[in-house]
């Protein structure tokens, strides 16, 4: 066991994703059957290794000039969205009832 | 709560800084094409990248590389040429993917430094320090130098504008809801972290003038607290004299402005030891400083460290600056306000304080540097030392000028001033052509029309009389009008120089050179 | 002439030959799908305006005798996880059901400019998570050769489309294998370039340092015109690249003195189905008789390939899957009291049970301590392996695997995660590696009755060798089938 049901918890409410009691279970099982399958990373002896976080070696300081170029208008961005309000964006109260 | 100064004899504080400075001075956002600007309709500086649109990609911005490097290099940072973006992953609407472009471990600026001078009434929070390390020789103030550390500065970008609406004061507490501005999601952000190396809420606030008057000498932001293009956070510890522990630090938030910045941690540091020195524990929270109010409040206890998944962003290739690049933006760097101090000192003989104000404003700096560049030719030929106009020109700068600009609101260059007119006008009034208030007539006057100094002076017949045998003649005569008095003069009552000095200025209308008379009546009474 | 069997070349010499106008081929191509895709459910939706759109502007280009650029006339459809103006962008989700983007993807608009016409968008596994569509929020797309067959993942309907004549060529992606699987699974040709080639912008991103964006279609030919046309430098990816390759110009060049890589190793420690080895000596047997010399090579570290995908994709799917949250754009739960409710329920109704599990998964990945444990040696381990590839490439010009390990599935046969995880083997360090990999079809297995092939991968950024080798190989099959059944209906002739 890599993850407890406690744990599951604690990561969904970071990840920002409400979970049912049931899911919790069922996803606490599966989470825990996939890290057992991460294993062979853990099996390695990687001192002197360098990551590789970009896959192309050697691409650098990739950078474009400081020009303004035409965005999109208000209304464009708002129509995209479920709540807007004097052309904001509109969203519920940040607080919780309880004030966290 | 015991006042600061008495807080300060039994405690040290322990301060650091993260200062966030947008860099208004860009076209362009960090990672989008969009503009920077502040103050426009909401939402109207977006595009899909900024928007964190399904499907985009970040690119950045190379004049914002350009002045982060700039930036390091003014304070005396080493420059990472290997350096990488990273994600800091969190949820909040103000920006818009939930996750900030940041940078990790490594920096592009790392391991700077800037020197504070702490002089006048500013030192007195520190009186352990007076006199204990060297400021420089032309400062005739007594002081302290000390030096602080500044971790790193990186590359990020800033978050949009929340609204909240419905609660007291705009305040998140009470809001029935929030509205969300994106136009200054993905401004380019520079922000930098100090050691907690400062001392006193003076140290701090002379810190943060000093990084100020660099940011705008190198021209990448507008600096505005107000706006909020330039913010300042505090970390704040106590700790007892001669401990070597840190105490627990609160962090502050909400400082705006340098009174704020000096006055909230100020205050914090006065709870604090009010909280210790009634055996309770300073708690690791964030407060907030309210300005109005005079006290912190609590936003936020934090009982672990965030986790906030950092990771290197896959979208962006990461940095192997060349030298050569490096050595480019290097080219750049303007001269700093430390420099431009010294140079005010070494070549015009300045007085320290002037030279330090002169030198702190990059406006009135610049025109002080383009008029003695280019005097204008006078009769009589210029002494060969420049100094007596030059300090002449800094006068008129620091006092006159900075009062009409303070008073009317208006930027320099908005003035009909020009810095070879101003020169012109400081060379006439050093040679003793106008007499001073000669001088505060003709200043007036270019505000006005913006015509030439000698110009003013022709049509206006102020002409100073500097001519040594007319006014050798003037004052005999008056010493011929005033028999007893001179008698008196001559027998120790030496005030009645005065007397005899006013009779002159009348007798030439106010047009006489008074060091001139001064000197003329002198040598005819004493015998010369 | 029957519209489905047209290749990208066929299309140019009919329209300059005046057989068919631009405008009659956008109308057959639409027909054609509104007929058949009801049967396997490949598209999610229809543009017949841009196809029009596009059509007409192509006859009045014939008409006025200008050149016609590489995909004219082309029906072409994409994976629904790229934005093209006009259409939604689902990406098969709740979450973006009903979100319409306001700018068009680069690949999607480079085969605007090259004179395709847009079909419409692609079905695909929710968010790209998920190797057989059944995660799409919209239902599963049928595997043409056998309804009750997966069509594989997660670029479901662009292989679907291509089996079953409802499309020339389609755009997909491939973050682990997600264009190569389900091309293998419909006996389409499926290319995943090297990392880099085509720009990802405005491809709706699962992993950003694994994705890519690839072309399907019947012959590699066809496949070859597509990347063409859309490969190249594009200043909005600061991870393109600008290369030299034509591609279609390296098709013809032969197989000749090539070295072609195998991984016997490798291999046996996979258990691969009788058909898909058959498929694969035939291959080999075929590649040294063209004149390739065969040669032995190991990838020691290619074991590793998998647990590492599974650390690095959904870390990167998790940070990129944040901006779901509803206030800009898409699902939101409405009457929420407050924001972390409007984040919490939108998000666990909004996205499906495999992308909330990747989510979570990578979320967990990288906290603080698993950082460390997996995260950290993952990106280690891929520098080994991409060690291995370029140590195998000193040696050999393209390396020939299967594809995959078995032939598509039944609906509901692979149920655990882990065993769908799995199935992307052979194509996962490809990905890890950021080269380049083709699946190219041999016809159907003998004991299954459903289509087979291999794989070719090639060195990072020379995608040309794939090219050579693959065109070459399929010289071989000249008469197998690349129409599945369904599509070989009526009412596609011009």
């Amino acid at each position: 066991m890599y993850l407890t049901e406690e744990n599951v918890r604690t990561i969904a409410a970071y990840t920002r994703i409400a979970l049912a009691d049931d899911e919790v279970s069922h996803l606490t099982a599966d989470l825990n059957a996939i890290i057992e399958e991460l294993k062979p990373i853990t099996e390695y002896d990687l001192s002197d290794v360098e990551p590789t976080y970009h896959p192309i070696a050697g691409l650098a300081n990739v950078m474009r000039d400081d020009q303004v170029k035409p965005g999109l208008q208000q209304s464009e961005a708002l129509a995209l969205a479920s709540a807007t309000e004097a052309g904001h964006y509109r969203i519920p109260s940040i607080l919780s009832e309880g004030g966290n | 709560m015991k006042n600061l100064l008495a807080v300060l004899q039994d405690w040290e504080a322990v301060i650091g800084l993260e200062v966030h400075t947008e860099l208004t001075s860009l076209n362009t956002k960090m990672f989008c094409s969009c503009p920077v600007a502040f103050g426009e309709e909401p939402n109207t500086l977006v595009c899909p990248v900024c928007l964190g649109l399904p499907g985009t990609l970040p690119m950045p911005n190379k004049a914002a590389i350009e002045s982060i490097l700039l930036a390091g290099m003014a304070t005396n940072c080493s420059i990472e040429q290997r350096t990488m973006f990273y994600r800091k992953n969190y949820f909040y609407p103000d920006i818009s993917s939930n996750y900030q472009i940041t940078q990790g471990p490594v920096a592009f600026c790392m391991r700077g430094w800037l020197d504070l001078h702490v002089t006048g009434k500013a030192a007195l929070e520190r009186e352990d320090r007076l006199g204990t390390s060297e400021l420089p020789k032309a400062c005739a103030s007594e002081g302290y130098a000390t030096r602080i550390n500044i971790t790193r500065i990186h590359m990020e970008e800033d978050a949009g504008k929340l609204i909240h609406v419905g609660g007291a004061d705009g305040r998140i507490t009470g809001a029935s809801h929030s509205l969300v501005d994106y136009n200054r999601c993905g401004t380019p952000l520079i922000e930098l972290v100090t050691e907690p190396d400062l001392r006193t809420p003076e140290e701090a606030r002379l810190f943060l003038q000093s990084l100020r008057q660099i940011w705008l000498t190198l021209g990448i932001s507008d600096c505005s607290m107000e706006e909020g293009s330039l913010r300042c956070d505090g970390n704040v510890s106590l700790r007892r004299r001669g401990e070597v522990e840190f105490g627990t630090k609160t962090e502050l938030k909400n400082m705006n402005s340098f009174k704020n910045l000096h006055d909230g941690l100020a205050y914090e540091i006065c709870r604090q030891a009010d909280v210790l020195e009634s055996g309770g524990c300073v708690l690791q929270e964030t407060r907030h400083w309210e300005p109005a109010s005079k006290h912190t409040t609590s936003m936020r206890v934090k009982e672990t460290a965030d986790d906030y998944r950092y990771v290197p962003d896959p979208n962006l290739a990461p940095f192997d600056l060349s030298d050569d690049f490096v050595a480019s933006v290097r080219t750049q760097l303007p001269e700093l306000p430390d420099e431009k101090r010294a140079r005010y000192v070494d070549s015009f003989a300045l007085p320290y304080a002037d030279a330090v104000s002169l030198a702190g404003d990059v406006e009135l700096a610049a025109f002080f540097d383009e008029g003695v560049k280019r005097p204008v030719p006078l009769s009589p030929p210029l002494s060969p030392s420049l100094a007596p106009q030059a300090l002449k020109l800094a006068n008129l700068l620091l006092n006159d000028v900075l009062a009409y600009l303070n008073a009317s609101g208006l930027t320099l260059s908005k003035t009909k001033l020009t810095p070879q007119g101003l020169m012109e006008l400081a060379q006439l009034i050093a040679e003793g052509t106008l007499s001073s208030k000669q001088g505060k007539e003709v200043f007036a006057l270019m505000l006005e029309s913006g015509e030439a100094p000698q110009k003013i002076v022709e049509q206006e017949g102020m002409q100073q009389v500097s001519d040594a045998q007319s006014l050798e003649a003037i004052a005999l005569g008056i010493l011929e009008q005033f028999p007893d008095k001179v008698s008196e003069y001559q027998a120790g009552k030496t005030g009645l120089l005065g007397l005899f000095v006013g009779q002159a200025m009348k007798a030439t209308q106010g047009q006489g050179n008074p060091k001139l008379i001064n000197e003329t009546f002198v040598r005819l009474l004493e015998g010369g | 002439m029957n519209y489905p069997q047209l290749s990208v070349a066929a299309i140019r010499d009919g329209l300059l030959a005046r057989q068919f106008s631009a405008q009659e081929l956008a109308k057959v191509a639409l027909d054609t799908v509104k007929s058949i895709d009801p049967a396997i459910h490949a598209y999610l939706e229809l543009c017949p305006e841009l196809a029009h759109l596009a059509a007409e502007k192509l006859d009045a280009a014939l008409v006025a005798g200008t050149e016609l650029p590489g995909l004219a006339g082309v029906p072409i459809a994409y994976k629904d996880n790229m934005n093209l103006q006009g259409t939604h962008t689902t990406c098969a989700s709740k979450m973006l059901e009903n979100y319409q983007s306001p700018y068009t993807a680069t690949c999607v608009a480079k085969t605007l400019e090259a004179g395709a016409l847009p079909l419409g968008k692609l079905n695909m596994d929710e968010f790209a998570f998920g190797s057989s569509s059944e995660t799409s929020y919209f239902g599963p797309t049928l595997n043409p050769w056998d309804l009750k067959r997966v069509p594989g993942g997660s670029s479901s309907g662009s292989a679907a489309a291509v089996a079953a004549g409802l499309a020339t060529v389609t755009l997909g992606s491939d973050t682990g294998g997600s264009i190569r699987q389900p091309a293998a699974f419909c006996g389409v040709v499926g290319f995943k370039p090297s990392y880099g080639v085509v720009s990802r912008y405005g491809v709706v991103a699962f992993g950003s340092s694994l994705d890519q964006v690839g072309a399907l279609g019947r012959s590699v030919n066809d496949v070859a015109a597509t990347i063409d046309a859309i490969s190249g430098l594009d200043p909005l990816d600061g991870t393109s690249q600008a290369l030299k390759a034509v591609y279609s110009q390296t098709t013809q060049l032969g197989v000749k003195g090539m070295r072609i890589g195998v991984v016997t190793a490798f291999m046996e420690a996979v258990d691969v189905e009788a058909d898909i080895s058959t498929a694969f000596t035939g291959a080999l047997a075929h590649l040294e008789a063209l004149g390739a010399e065969i040669v032995e090579i190991t990838l020691p570290n290619a074991k590793a390939a998998l647990s590492a995908y599974y650390v690095i994709g959904p870390s990167e799917a998790f940070s990129n899957m944040s901006r779901f949250d509803g206030i800009r754009y898409g699902y939101q739960n409405e009457g929420a009291s407050c924001l972390d409710e409007l984040y919490e329920q939108g998000r666990a109704n909004g996205f499906g049970k495999e992308t909330r599990r990747r989510i979570m998964l990578g979320s967990y990945l990288l906290s603080s301590g698993a950082y460390d444990t997996y995260y950290y040696p993952a990106q280690q381990v891929r520098t080994l392996i991409t060690q291995d590839y370029h140590k195998a490439f000193e040696k050999v010009d393209a390396l020939l695997t299967p594809t995959t390990a078995r032939t598509a599935f039944e609906f509901g046969e692979v149920a655990d995660p882990v065993s769908m995880y799995l199935s992307d083997i052979f194509t996962i360090p490809s990905n890890i590696a950021g080269n380049g990999g083709m699946h190219v079809p041999v016809g159907l297995g003998k004991e299954s009755g459903l289509p087979v092939g291999v794989q070719i991968t090639g060195p990072q950024l020379k995608d040309e060798n794939i090219f050579r080798a693959a065109a070459a190989l399929e010289s071989c099959y000249p008469s197998i089938a690349r129409l599945a059944p369904v599509g070989s209906t009526e009412g596609s002739a011009l």
